[in-house]
């Protein structure tokens, strides 16, 4: 079964499900495990291509390599004491001796977030957003207001990065200096905002939208019986792993 | 809860949740070179946390414009399957997150029965968030790996953070656009021209 084909409400919830299993363990050799297989299942049960993964990764792994430092440093309990940073000859025993009781605190943070990281891309790039949504509407319940709505804003995102860009634009022509957080440009973008909603509320109502009577869809996403096979085997391989992995 | 909400509502809400996003995206270039500064000292994630409080900027705005309850949640819902949907690599757990920083916003306002909207208000449930979050992070990211005194510092400069962008700026972005006549017709717009009146 290609993973695009799995529900994405159920894929989500399972994702859901697995990241809160997670958080109650410390395994290194689970954490890892979950990391490997999601990128495995990405390479060979769905479209996503090796260089998108690739890029969707560089982010997940700096952040891993910062919180393997930050564990590698100030890990709770074993951190270096007071005392062994005053006595000078100490230090690099002290230091040694408290990075390698530190290490194991370190990988679990840094695999965890891997882990996660793993599950998240799992979904990202197996995931059509439209799709998604529909099956939020079909399967979650979720209003066609608030489905349609999230589309809407979903799709305005490059026209707002393109006039947030001109408003800046037009500052710096006024001769006005906005800096990377200044509220000038902000503000306006906000009135746009105000604006936009009003419009696209309108066009959206005008051409028949109403977010309470019944409607028809052009296609809704069902749930089958290998839908919840994929979500009783991830969840129960999680258990497994942390019922019989040691580290 | 849905039923009284419109649809402009609903997309004031998405499309503001959508700005914050690209602000925050703007904010992460700079969090990026704290980040990679702070790396070889090990305090790598608190790079971040000086824009923290843009996470929760869009159930503040939501909140303190509409003043119903289950604003932030639902502004803080929408902004997290915003980010699922632009891909972001923690994928369906950022709405957890969502989840977890719609109700800590909501907490303090809640408690004073969805009636105060001060900016001692806006300050308080900036505060509460980000303690309810970095209790979330505790748990789900191991955070109670890290020693106290690192976390007290994290904590110290995501809720300078929160309090910034959620207790200070985003009530005066909203009034600014109350004043300026934008927001007719939500609950914000009544408060200013009463405050105008005064």
């Amino acid at each position: 079964m290609k993973l695009e084909r799995w529900n994405p409400s159920l894929k989500a919830g399972t994702i859901l499900i697995s990241v809160i299993l997670l958080s109650f363990q410390y395994l290194v050799s689970l954490n890892l495990l979950v990391f490997g297989i999601s990128l495995l299942l990405l390479l060979f049960c769905s479209d996503a291509r090796p260089r998108q993964i690739g890029a969707i990764l560089i982010p997940a792994a700096v952040a891993a390599f910062g919180l393997f430092v930050m564990g590698l440093y100030y890990s709770r309990g074993s951190s270096i004491t007071d005392s062994q940073l005053s006595s000078i000859s100490a230090v690099p025993y002290a230091v040694r001796a408290a990075m390698s009781q530190n290490l194991y605190s370190a990988l679990q943070l840094a695999t965890r977030l891997l882990a996660y990281a793993g599950l998240g891309i799992l979904f990202a790039l197996s995931t059509d957003g439209e799709y998604f949504i529909s099956s939020l509407m079909h399967q979650c319940r979720l209003s066609p207001k608030f489905a349609y709505g999230i589309l809407a804003a979903f799709h305005l995102m490059p026209g707002m990065i393109r006039e947030f860009r001109s408003v800046r634009t037009a500052f710096a022509v006024r001769g006005v200096h906005a800096g990377a957080l200044s509220l000038k440009p902000i503000f306006t973008m906000l009135v746009n905002s105000v604006r936009w909603s009003e419009s696209v509320a309108m066009a959206m109502e005008s051409k028949g939208f109403c977010g309470e009577a019944p409607r028809s869809y052009y296609a809704v996403p069902k749930v089958r019986w290998a839908d919840w096979a994929g979500s009783f085997g991830c969840i129960g391989a999680i258990i497994a792993g942390m019922l019989f992995l040691r580290y | 809860m849905g039923n009284s909400w419109k649809l402009k509502d609903v997309l004031l809400i998405a499309i503001s949740a959508v700005l914050f996003g690209v602000i925050y995206l703007g904010c992460t270039y700079i969090g990026g070179i704290f980040y990679g500064l702070l790396t070889p000292v090990g305090m790598a994630s608190l790079g971040y946390e000086p824009f923290y409080g843009i996470y929760f900027m869009a159930a503040a705005f939501g909140i303190y414009v509409m003043r119903k309850p289950g604003t932030g949640l639902i502004a803080e819902l929408l902004a997290a399957v915003l980010e699922c949907l632009y891909g972001n690599y923690f994928g369906p757990i950022i709405i957890l997150s969502g989840l977890v920083q719609g109700l800590g916003f909501e907490l303090i306002i809640a408690l004073k029965g969805y009636k105060k909207y001060d900016r001692a208000t806006m300050i308080e449930a900036a505060v509460v968030c980000s303690v309810v979050t970095m209790i979330y992070n505790l748990f789900i990211s191991g955070y109670n790996q890290i020693a106290v005194p690192v976390l007290a510092i994290m904590m110290v400069v995501r809720i300078i953070s929160a309090i910034i962008f959620c207790g200070i700026v985003t009530p005066i972005l909203a009034d600014g656009l109350a004043k300026a006549g934008v927001l007719k017709g939500y609950a914000v717009a009544g408060d200013v021209s009463e405050d105008l009146e005064d």
